[in-house]
């Protein structure tokens, strides 16, 4: 199971790959939309895409249309603290298929992740 | 390590065990005690009393109730989520509503009691269920009963708002967005078309009660699992003689009726066993 997980705080990356330790996924980070695209773009065989809205260099929202546009079909999960239903539910149309709410618990951020991919094995 | 308490005769913790198991059937041994006294001196603080021996003392001279409510309601983790148990639901929707419209068609409505409804998820949840099911099927009226032996959490679930955390618990994002609206403190609230399917009241399940039903199913689910046998057998009784012919009972994932009750066919769906009165 890979996982590519897009967010411009190094704290974040941190907290979610200790979650991750003896679980059978393989994390990749990258620090904003632009790096994430350009990683796709060499190597799309993810099962998971876990995506920021507020980053420099490109948005959460501007990446999912970039992802959708290239016809991407790594399913995306949002991760922020925007909490605005609006907002919510924008990523939902943009072809977000689940929203993590920051702050979140452990068992909250994987509950959210099997619900897209599955358990992982 | 803080050894367990050891329970003595008329230790507090002896005491309240026993106060709480001659109410609400929920046993507390010794694999489990030392939960009950970190509950009890919640308890104490809140009452601003000094300790468990003093709490005691004072409940030998008579309990008074607001008392009583405070130390019942600790006895029990409330512990719940929006579609615990997702298979449950999932079996709830494809196999059992299906069952009970075949099993009474044209009936006014059909009924469903979520008999220990704690903080309120499960019975949202199958409001939610019921109004998926109502988009193919919109002429079939359906009425939910939830009940707690626990006013506190009834009048929380009445209010149907819930925290960001309790809201991402099992809920998924597209349900959140179209049943609940968000309030200005960032809670969450169900919505009144939800809301309004379900009535609320208090009942304890190993106490008397007057009879509820008919009902075409129960949900009693990681209930019974603190309770002794007998209060088991009782409590199944009573719920079958609640039910309509060929209702469902359905109880939580790791409960089961065999050696309680030989009133129900056990039947599988969605890889998810549910008890079909006979």
């Amino acid at each position: 199971m890979r996982i590519l997980f897009v967010d411009d705080s190094k704290a974040i990356h941190a907290y979610v790959k200790s979650l991750l330790v003896d679980k059978n996924i393989q994390f990749h980070s990258v620090y904003n939309g632009r790096e994430a695209l350009d990683y796709l773009r060499k190597d799309s065989k993810f099962d998971l895409i876990v995506l920021d809205w507020e980053m420099p260099v490109m948005t959460g929202p501007e990446t999912l249309v970039e992802i959708k546009k290239q016809k991407v079909s790594v399913p995306v999960v949002m991760m922020t603290s925007k909490n605005e239903p609006s907002e919510m539910q924008q990523m939902l149309d943009l072809g977000a298929v689940e929203y993590i709410l920051k702050p979140f618990t452990p068992d909250i951020f994987f509950e959210k992740i099997f619900s897209v991919i599955g358990e992982a094995a | 390590m803080t050894a367990a308490p050891v329970l003595t005769p008329m230790s507090p913790m002896d005491y309240f065990s026993k106060f709480i198991e001659k109410e609400l059937g929920i046993i507390y041994d010794s694999t489990n005690i030392y939960q009950l006294e970190t509950r009890i001196n919640g308890v104490c603080k809140a009452l601003g009393v000094a300790d468990t021996n003093e709490l005691h003392q004072k409940c030998l001279a008579g309990v008074p109730s607001t008392w009583k409510q405070l130390i019942l309601d600790t006895a029990t983790n409330n512990e719940t989520s929006f579609f615990r148990d997702k298979n449950v639901f999932k079996a709830i929707e494809s196999f059992v509503l299906p069952q009970i419209i075949a099993n009474r068609k044209n009936a006014i409505a059909y009924r469903l009691w979520s008999v220990a409804c704690s903080t309120g998820q499960e019975p949202y949840t199958l409001s939610m269920i019921i109004k998926s099911f109502q988009k193919e099927n919109p002429n079939l009226k359906f009425e939910i009963l939830a009940s707690d032996f626990s006013q506190r959490v009834l009048d929380r679930s009445k209010t149907g708002v819930y925290s960001q955390l309790e809201i991402q618990r099992g809920l998924p994002t597209n349900l959140l967005l179209k049943y609940f609206t968000k309030t200005p403190d960032s809670n969450w609230q169900v919505a009144e078309e939800l809301r309004s399917m379900i009535q609320w009241q208090y009942l304890n399940i190993i106490e008397p009660w007057s009879k509820k039903g008919p009902f075409d199913v129960i949900f009693c689910r990681n209930v019974l699992i603190y309770q002794n046998v007998e209060n088991k057998k009782k409590v199944i009784k009573k719920l079958s003689d609640e039910l309509q012919p060929k209702g469902f009972l359905v109880l939580g994932a790791a409960e089961s009726l065999i050696g309680l009750s030989d009133e129900f066919n056990q039947v599988m769906a969605e890889g998810v066993v549910v008890y079909q009165k006979k």
